[in-house]
């Protein structure tokens, strides 16, 4: 492959747009997307609709001694307050998480976070539902708060979940993954064995649109339409039929355009449960949509991982093992979402990108006072924190060795004979050529001549620092044998139906927040079919009209619902064929498909390309009146449910380079090197436009973003002013290319690229940051690296580091 | 937990300065949006506060009590507890008063709760301290 092939760099769609197939398409979705025209939960408006507010704990733990809703209740506007006793008469006080635990809807007991959901207003307005807030009197006896977790397992903790009968401690799960004898055996053994302690701070999705929902239910018909914002409507309605007590197929719901998601929506929010109940209670419809604010400080944030992390290495620096010892924060309730097998994701993945001879690690998960979450911002099942932490240990190597850590790595990661690789906690990545996507990473920075620039730099007293990350990613959940949320196997359905003129519907399971699923959905029907791009619809985010499956999140759409576009496009192409022969009046045999990718694909005579018809002939064929063979049906419609066989592995490197300055610690990110490979890429410049926003989370993570909480539990990030989220004035031109490895078991050879940039690229900059403070002899600074951090850390100049 | 120190200066003898702080009735008003609502005790009073926070009011009800008193060194501790209308935030301070010939020191320490304090610690110290130095000016010229 020519290296013009590699850097296809920064491409918009221009007008040599593809009719057909996979290419630089522009996104269907932008049109309504950009001029605002697009349709989110909070623009549906209904007859007769009301409004509905959310009552929170200003206390982290705290018991409820009484709720007064008398005053708020008198209010002019109001037409009902719902309390955790309200929803205990309906039996849904309580709601199971993803995660086999419950968690509160209203509290009835006690409050155990600060921003818990106590009570909620249904009044005219949404001004009104917020003004009769504060007449509700609630009165609490506060308790003290588990805030670290590391004091959640000490004798005298507070048992935060009193609720659960028998339950006398905080401890939520204790996993491990990998051999711990062998492990032990490997560092016992080694030449070199670094060790660092390594935060992962809690962060938060932060997407535009926050959550919310209208609720309408038909009292003559019984059913409960419930717009959400949500990620997996089809988990959620199954869900919902057990929290409320409906039939799940009177349960439709709709997720209309998705302002972000980034695992933000992947959970049922007490919310939501609200405004279904009150709507129920009431007979009018209820919207419910939450301000910024409540968003920041109870819905679901991701990571707070604390590891402790060691790497074991020959004095000829081969990686010989990795072990780590993992307490997360879940909060105070365990409502993360991963797959029921994998407590701590797919945090196993952490032997990174090189061939181990062993690895072991133990997570240990906590209850916190604090607001519940822990799947979300594209942690792509915990690998983010896997990788920052192996990534993390290569460069401390690396130092201690004293060897430069892009040859450290490029002398260790896997090479291309070993794929497909079972890894020593039993992940098999199915396909790779790392080293050959490093030195495009290097080839692409001029690492030799940054080298140099660096040296000379830092004779003048400049900080400039060079940090290098490589990533495996593990996405596409999964093999329904191994992998289900909340009971639901981890596949996804797809329906495609072709009306008489030759255009397509596609139904899908999976649910856009703005990836553009509406294009390269579309793509990948037109590349299966050859009838074009724009004669395919995508419909997608109804219960009601789309197949059973499982959502978006964890990258897995084009891996598991891509899939299933293929296979269902196949089918059809298969349907087509025989009546194709019919029409033809040959054998289907004697057919043979024809599809360049410019022309409407056929199927035609072999021997005489003059005979055949196109998909669109076909279809007008099979609903006309041609006499169609014994077994075989009208139309050319079809179904499939993919189950994957297994995950696909993405991978990258990344190449950071950032200058900090030396007199306030401010770290700018002059430039970012990023070679992704994401197996074969449909649409291009969407797989772009992925890379560069996970990167800008990247930028957010490492430097700026942490959801931080004071001893006594209050959230000091609940506003944007506190909260900090990166802007284009923050990170710089994003220089990304790409190799093409494909994945030998998707049928497109597709692997996902939604998280990849957002696992990678916190390693590559904290890694910069270090590089940078090297002078000052700093090891290690916890994320995210503040001018005030950084600073502390230089400070530190001249005293001796701990080693190991 | 916010810890401040702020001086006192009011040109008034000690006596002067030490009869105000035990006259809760005379020293809460002394608050910026502070009034007594009842004289519960000798040494104890309810009262109510209205704080502006930003763009933000709350108003706080609670007790005011003089819990120690040293007359020999014009020392004394103020307790005061205090929670949110609606239970939405609780605002707790230990005050100790030093007072001398033409004023003294005041240092607070103030544990607050809730809506308020999620705004952060800086957002709390500047309120608080804007607060206390408005109460010294009101305190000089009630002394």
């Amino acid at each position: 492959m020519a290296a013009g092939d590699l850097f296809a760099r920064n491409g918009g769609a221009g007008p040599g747009s593809p009719r057909f197939g996979f290419g630089r398409l522009a996104r269907k979705e932008d049109d309504r997307l950009i001029r605002g025209q697009g349709r989110y939960v909070d623009d549906v408006q209904l007859p007769g609709m009301l409004h509905g507010a959310v009552l929170r704990s200003p206390l982290a733990h705290a018991r409820i001694r009484s709720i007064d809703a008398s005053a708020a209740l008198a209010h002019p506007r109001v037409h009902a307050v719902l309390t955790g006793r309200d929803l205990e008469a309906r039996d849904c006080a309580w709601m199971p998480t993803l995660s086999q635990d419950t968690q509160a809807v209203l509290a009835t007991d006690k409050v155990r976070f600060q921003g818990q959901e106590v009570a909620f207003v249904i009044a005219d307005d949404r001004y009104s539902a917020r003004d009769a807030l504060e007449l509700i009197d609630v009165d609490y006896d506060p308790l003290p708060a588990v805030i670290d977790p590391r004091r959640a397992l000490d004798d005298d903790a507070p048992v935060i979940r009193d609720d659960v009968p028998g339950r006398c401690d905080n401890r939520i799960f204790d996993w491990e993954s990998g051999d711990a004898a062998a492990t032990e055996r490997v560092f016992a053994a080694a030449d070199v064995v670094v060790e660092q302690e390594m935060i992962f701070p809690r962060s938060h999705p932060a997407p535009m649109e926050t959550c919310g929902a209208v609720a309408d239910f038909d009292r003559v018909s019984g059913k409960l339409t419930l717009w959400a914002t949500t990620q997996a409507p089809h988990a959620h309605r199954t869900l919902y039929a057990g929290i409320l007590g409906l039939p799940e197929h009177r349960i439709r719901v709709v997720s209309p355009d998705v302002g972000g998601g980034f695992g933000n929506k992947v959970p049922v929010y007490p919310g939501y449960v609200c405004a279904a109940a009150a709507a129920m209670a009431i007979g009018r419809p209820v919207k419910w949509m939450e301000d910024r604010a409540e968003n920041l400080m109870s819905t679901g944030f991701a990571r707070d991982y604390r590891m402790h992390g060691a790497m074991a290495a020959g004095a000829d620096g081969r990686i010989r093992a990795v072990r780590v010892d993992v307490l997360a924060d879940h909060g105070a309730f365990n409502a993360t979402a991963q797959p029921s097998r994998f407590p701590a994701g797919f945090f196993g993945v952490f032997t990174g990108s090189y061939d181990l001879d062993a690895a072991h690690c133990h997570v240990r998960g906590v209850y916190t006072n604090k607001a519940p979450g822990g799947v979300a911002y594209a942690c792509s099942f915990r690998v983010a924190e896997a990788v920052y932490m192996v990534e993390r240990l290569v460069d401390i190597l690396a130092a201690r060795l004293g060897v430069d850590p892009a040859g450290l790595r490029m002398d260790n990661l896997l090479e291309p004979p070993q794929f497909p690789y079972e890894s020593a906690t039993g992940w098999v990545y199915d396909s790779g050529d790392y080293p050959r996507a490093l030195r495009a990473a290097l080839d692409l920075a001029g690492y030799d001549d940054l080298r140099r620039e660096q040296a000379d730099r830092r004779s003048r007293g400049e900080l400039m620092g060079i940090g290098i990350s490589f990533f495996t990613e593990a996405v596409g959940a999964g093999p329904r044998k191994h992998m289900d949320i909340a009971g639901l196997g981890m596949n996804d359905g797809a329906s495609l139906r072709i009306s008489p003129t030759g255009t397509a519907q596609l139904a899908i399971s999976v649910q856009t927040q703005g990836q553009g699923h509406e294009t390269t959905f579309a793509q990948i029907v037109s590349h299966e079919l050859g009838i074009a791009s724009e004669d395919v619809d995508v419909v997608h985010g109804d219960t009601d009209t789309t197949p059973y499956g499982l959502g978006t999140y964890g990258s897995r759409s084009t891996p598991v619902s891509g899939a299933a576009a293929a296979v269902v496009a196949r089918k059809v192409r298969d349907r087509a064929r025989l009546v194709a022969a019919a029409m033809l009046e040959v054998s289907p045999d004697d057919l043979e498909w024809g599809n360049d990718g410019r022309a409407p694909g056929r199927w035609f005579v072999r021997g005489d390309p003059e005979q055949g018809a196109t998909i669109a002939q076909i279809a007008a064929a099979a609903r006309g009146t041609v006499e169609l063979p014994s077994g075989v049906e009208a139309g050319l419609d079809a179904e499939t449910v993919y189950d994957p066989p297994n995950l696909t592995f993405p991978f990258g490197a990344y190449i950071c380079v950032v200058d900090v300055d030396p007199g306030t610690g401010k770290v700018r990110v002059r430039r970012f090197v990023a070679i992704d490979d994401c197996g074969v890429q449909i649409n291009p410049m969407i797989v772009e436009g992925q890379v560069h926003g996970g990167l800008t989370d990247g930028v957010g993570i490492a430097l700026m973003e942490t959801i931080a909480f004071d001893e006594q539990g209050n959230c000091l990030g609940a506003s944007l002013m506190d909260y900090l989220i990166p802007t284009a004035l923050e990170v710089p031109e994003w220089e990304s290319g790409h190799t093409v490895t494909p994945s030998p078991h998707h049928p497109l050879g597709a692997k996902g690229i939604g998280e990849s940039a957002t696992v990678g690229s916190p390693p590559a900059i904290v890694n910069a940051v270090c590089d940078a403070l090297a002078p000052f002899n700093v090891r290690h600074i916890d994320m995210p690296c503040t001018p005030g951090r950084v600073w502390e850390a230089m400070q530190s100049v001249g005293k001796a580091v701990p080693e190991r | 937990m916010v810890e401040l120190d702020h001086p006192l200066d009011t040109g008034k003898p000690t006596e002067a300065n030490w009869g105000l702080i035990l006259d809760l009735e005379r020293l809460v008003p002394c608050v910026e949006g502070g009034r007594v609502i009842e004289k519960t005790a000798p040494d104890s009073v309810k009262a109510e506060i209205r704080v502006k926070m930003g763009a933000m009011s709350m108003t706080f009800t609670g007790t005011v009590s003089v819990v120690e008193q040293d007359a020999d060194r014009h020392r004394a501790l103020l307790r005061v507890k205090a929670r949110e209308k609606g239970g939405q935030g609780h605002a707790n301070a230990d005050v100790t008063f030093s007072l001398n010939d033409g004023g003294g020191t005041i240092h607070t320490a103030a544990q607050i709760t809730g809506k308020a304090a999620s705004m952060g610690e800086g957002m709390v110290s500047t309120v608080l301290g804007a607060l206390i130095t408005e109460f010294t000016q009101k305190f000089a010229a009630a002394a």
